[in-house]
């Protein structure tokens, strides 16, 4: 066995422990404080019969509460960071990230639009995943249209769809009502997963979970992708059905994770950079790297998202607050290896 | 196996690039086109690889039209080796090599541990087996040239496609990597490359066609088509050919513009002419 798979095995146990470990700290840390082991006997208690010696209340307030939140988390930076990688590979730049083709900023418009109504929580999720994957829809028709590179063209017409919703949704906030609707879609935007129950679940992750699973079954076609349209034709690749996949997954990624948890920067453009660090450029190998690390990331955040302060700090601020720094530390990194 | 191409036509809007090309190549056969810039090299290349596929006129391998084929069937049949060419992103010059396995797996698949043997192989073939770990990224640009090769040669293709192998590389990994082609056209591959050197095309090819303004205006043995004249024509400046004489091979020919040689005749070359 070669040094570099031997080196990625011992990085994959390290990651796949310390994704379990964020999980379980996830659903101990908060408010109201239930140990980790306390968090491992619940869960078992549900496949096994133990003897109940936990309070009721931890048992309400781990599935009912904070369940649901952690999980979101786990799915939502798994999401992002397997759809930047995958975007990434495609695109064949480095500094793309999910929201590239402007669904970020299509289900941003549709959640601020169904606030501003006043319609509830579930056609607000609605709202914001029919709006991104249509923008999708939108982008990949449009960019038909253009002759000769069709990447170049989906990119292209990508950040004038974003930048034409980011405008609407601007629009909205300056004639919603500023007492009680604009808040609401200022925070909403934000980012944050404070609200997230069993139900918005349900709801994202049927999506999210088809998508990371078409990803995964690409990883390794996504290789061909990055040596450029030609070359991946003639080793065998139908570029044409590997880009829709990559871009149709990626985009019910995004749309359902925007759609429960508002818009969250940074983490589908710099993870995947952290997971290249680990384990290298192999899709084979980062994607997997990219979906945990994700994961772990996002939980961590939501984590000190909910016990700095005692009013919640919107996520998409967090995020940013450590995506920056530790972004452009790995450009000076990568700059002095170059 | 063989590469045939019937009134090969392709034109991008109303400007027509090649005119009616008709050639065909076999087992063994190492092609060398030349052409100066812009004669349309490239986009005879882009359709021999079914890149484009608006050609007029037909291209078949084995007697089967490639632009029916989908990209996987036709991965097996005609491998591309492009220009040595930095990537993007860094792999291994042995995940490299392992893509070249992409066209016989289904789109859902990851490599078997016998793909990865058989890259293994191919780098061992070429002498190379010790790049396996290396950064594709950080070996030398003639290191690279040779893992696009065994690239290649992973696909299990019949037929070797290249663009200027040799062009960005120094003198030493020209002749190296034009050795290794050269050996595998002697065992039985068909090798069709471009070049700008007609001193690669006497040395190594086995036949050479000149391609001008979208026509071939020469296609035989190097030695009998490629004439001062003619490359003198092509290229625009007046050249000089001399053979090496007792000891060298006899289809070799030196290439030296005439300014080398103007007032007196080398002396360390014999000169018959």
């Amino acid at each position: 066995m070669s040094t570099v798979k031997f080196h990625r095995k011992r990085v994959f146990a390290a990651l796949i422990a310390i994704f379990i470990a964020s999980f379980i700290v996830s659903c101990a840390l908060g408010r109201f404080g239930i140990s980790p082991i306390a968090v491992v006997t619940l869960f078992f208690s549900r496949l096994l019969p133990l003897k109940a010696d936990w309070s009721p209340e931890a048992e309400t307030v781990l599935f009912r509460i904070r369940l649901p939140r952690v999980v979101a988390a786990a799915l939502v930076g798994a999401a992002l960071s397997a759809a930047g990688a995958a975007y990434q590979g495609l695109f064949r730049n480095p500094l793309v990230s999910p929201d590239i083709l402007g669904v970020s900023a299509g289900s941003g418009f549709g959640a601020a639009l169904a606030i501003f109504c006043s319609l509830g929580t579930l056609a607000t999720n609605f709202s914001a995943f029919g709006f991104g994957v249509a923008t999708a829809l939108l982008v990949s028709f449009l960019a038909r249209r253009f002759k000769g590179d069709a990447t170049l063209a989906l990119v292209l017409v990508g950040i004038i769809a974003g930048s034409l919703f980011s405008s609407a949704t601007s629009f909205l906030k300056l004639v919603a009502d500023p007492t009680n609707v604009l808040p609401a879609i200022t925070y909403w935007l934000m980012g944050s997963l404070a609200s997230v129950r069993g139900s918005d679940l349900l709801f994202a992750a049927p999506p999210i979970l088809i998508s990371l699973a078409v990803l995964y079954a690409l990883r390794w076609r996504i290789n061909t992708l990055t040596m450029g349209e030609d070359e991946a034709r003639s080793l065998g690749t139908d570029v044409g059905l590997v880009r829709g996949l990559i871009v149709a997954s990626a985009t019910l990624a995004t749309a359902a994770s925007v759609a429960i948890s508002g818009m969250i920067g940074w983490v589908g453009l710099v993870i995947p950079h952290f997971a290249r660090m680990l384990v290298g450029s192999d899709y084979r190998a980062l994607l997997p790297a990219s979906m945990l690390i994700g994961a772990a990331f996002l939980l961590g955040v939501d984590d000190l998202s909910r016990l700095i302060t005692t009013s919640e700090i919107p996520l998409g601020i967090l995020t940013s607050f450590v995506g920056a720094p530790f972004f452009l530390y790995l450009a000076r990194r990568e700059g002095a290896a170059a | 196996m063989r590469l045939e191409a019937r009134d090969l036509s392709y034109s991008y809007g109303k400007r027509p690039v090649l005119e009616r090309l008709s050639f065909s190549v076999g087992d063994g056969e190492l092609f060398a086109v030349l052409g100066p810039n812009g004669s349309g090299k490239s986009t005879l290349f882009k359709c021999l690889l079914a890149l484009l596929r608006d050609y007029g006129g037909s291209i078949l391998v084995d007697g089967a039209e490639i632009r029916s084929l989908k990209e996987r069937e036709l991965s097996r049949l005609v491998a591309y080796i492009p220009q040595a060419h930095a990537a993007i992103f860094d792999y291994s010059a042995l995940e490299v090599v392992l893509m070249g396995a992409s066209g016989s797996s289904p789109t859902f698949a990851i490599p078997s541990a016998r793909d990865e043997a058989a890259a293994l192989a191919e780098l061992d073939n070429l002498g190379v087996a010790d790049l396996a770990d290396r950064s594709y990224a950080r070996i030398s640009g003639g290191e690279r040239q040779l893992v696009l090769i065994a690239r290649a040669l992973a696909q299990r293709a019949r037929i070797l496609v290249m663009d200027e192998p040799t062009a960005n590389l120094d003198y030493g990994n020209q002749v190296r990597v034009m050795e290794r082609v050269a050996s595998l056209s002697k065992r039985g591959l068909t090798v069709i490359l471009s070049t700008h050197n007609p001193e690669q095309a006497f040395l190594w090819a086995t036949r050479a066609a000149v391609l001008l303004d979208g026509k071939f205006i020469a296609d035989g043995r190097p030695a009998e088509v490629l004439s001062e004249e003619l490359l003198q024509r092509v290229y625009g400046v007046r050249v000089r050919l001399f053979p090496l004489g007792e000891g060298g091979k006899a289809d070799y020919r030196c290439c030296v513009p005439e300014s080398a040689v103007a007032e007196e005749e080398p002396r360390g070359l014999s000169l018959v002419r």
